[in-house]
């Protein structure tokens, strides 16, 4: 246990406390950040199976066009959490910034689909129901299978030293989303650019403003 | 760094060493004299429990500056009003490593600020005056103030690494 004295008192005892540590070593952790994306995929395709296109080696170009996205968002921000665990006057996280706006064009299209096509009579009926039960049900897998990303970068932000512990919730949320949404992208058959613009993204913001709400106080230090 | 980073003592105490002279430096003129040594203080020991997260390949102040600045930005919140509030101007600034120091600096990270910002933060945080007497010299209303201490506060966190 380290008490405050004078500081030459306080040198020796954190001296005397000193051990070996691990460093926090970039290479290791994205290792290992990616282990733990891939065991998500491999729960994606064990549980619910992947989508028959994908088997087949001809994915359809909307799906591979927005989870492309998603995958870039997810890089970039976990990049960017892992960056933000070793600190240092001069360095710049933001690569995160240029991939959400790339991102952000799907529920932009998304909304623009909507808006040149309208709401047609089907939409009015079961078909939105429908629409609106898988979304749903994107959303909450998207979200739920992001905690094991989530989990492993508040640990990683726990033991590094990040300074501003707001931005690096957000970034957990965000890099968290994206992984759960694109893992489950890899399941979810639906190619329409509204519902992948939509529901595949809503994980996103969801889990950035839940881990802006709870990580904060896990790693500040 | 390294030799300290695998268990070297010998190594470690001189780091130390040189890391509390150059803090003490670094906070000069920036805390009020009577929380310097606290705040020297506990950036060592968050240096010590923070010492996983430097890269040997990388430069060590830009690091160490990181850290200090994150500690003198949490103490500056957690102190409200100093018991001195004069700061004396034969404390000792660095000379050698002015181009690295120039780049790290607290002022550097103070001037990003808007001017009614940092002009309350030195006031009531850095010089110990309270919120009335701020408002007197400033000019601003008392909830002004507030509003620009947590303001700027909360704008130098976000630029602790970036500038």
């Amino acid at each position: 246990m380290i008490v405050m004295r004078s500081s030459a008192a306080l040198i020796e005892s954190l001296v005397e406390d000193l051990a070996p540590v691990r460093r926090l070593d970039a290479r290791t952790v994205m290792a290992a950040a990616a282990l733990v994306a891939f065991a998500t995929i491999a729960i994606v395709a064990a549980f619910f199976g992947v989508r028959s296109d994908i088997g087949a080696g001809a994915p359809d170009t909307i799906f591979l066009l927005a989870n492309g996205l998603i995958f870039i968002l997810a890089l970039a921000s976990s990049m960017a959490v892992i960056g933000m665990s070793r600190p240092g006057v001069g360095q710049s996280h933001s690569g995160w910034i240029w991939a959400a706006i790339s991102a952000a064009l799907l529920p932009l299209g998304a909304i623009y689909s909507i808006a040149v096509g309208g709401i047609t009579p089907e939409l009015m009926g079961p078909e939105l129901m429908d629409s609106a039960h898988y979304g749903v049900d994107c959303m909450i897998k998207g979200v739920s299978l992001g905690l094991g990303i989530a989990i492993f970068q508040t640990l990683l932000l726990r033991k590094g030293a990040p300074t501003s512990p707001e931005r690096a919730g957000w970034l957990v949320g965000v890099a968290a989303g994206s992984v759960g949404s694109f893992a489950y992208g890899l399941h979810c058959p639906i190619n329409d650019l509204t519902h992948l613009g939509l529901w595949h993204i809503l994980p996103i913001i969801l889990s950035a403003a839940i881990a802006r709400a709870l990580v904060p106080p896990l790693i500040r230090w | 760094m390294a030799l300290a980073q695998a268990g070297d003592r010998a190594a470690y105490t001189a780091l130390l060493t040189v890391c509390e002279r150059w803090l003490t430096r670094y906070y000069a003129r920036r805390i009020a004299p009577c929380h310097l040594d606290d705040l020297v203080q506990d950036t060592l020991i968050s240096l010590h429990r923070k010492l996983a997260s430097y890269d040997p390949l990388r430069p060590f102040f830009p690091w160490l500056a990181a850290i200090a600045r994150y500690r003198w930005i949490d103490h500056l919140r957690k102190i409200y009003r100093a018991d001195e509030t004069v700061l004396p101007d034969d404390i000792a600034t660095p000379s050698g490593e002015d181009a690295i120091h120039a780049k790290i600096s607290l002022e550097r990270l103070l001037r990003h600020l808007p001017a009614s910002q940092s002009r309350a933060i030195e006031l009531v945080k850095i010089e110990g005056r309270s919120i009335v007497e701020a408002a007197a010299v400033t000019g601003q209303s008392e909830s002004l103030i507030k509003v620009n201490i947590h303001r700027g506060l909360k704008k130098l966190t976000s630029l602790i690494e970036s500038e």
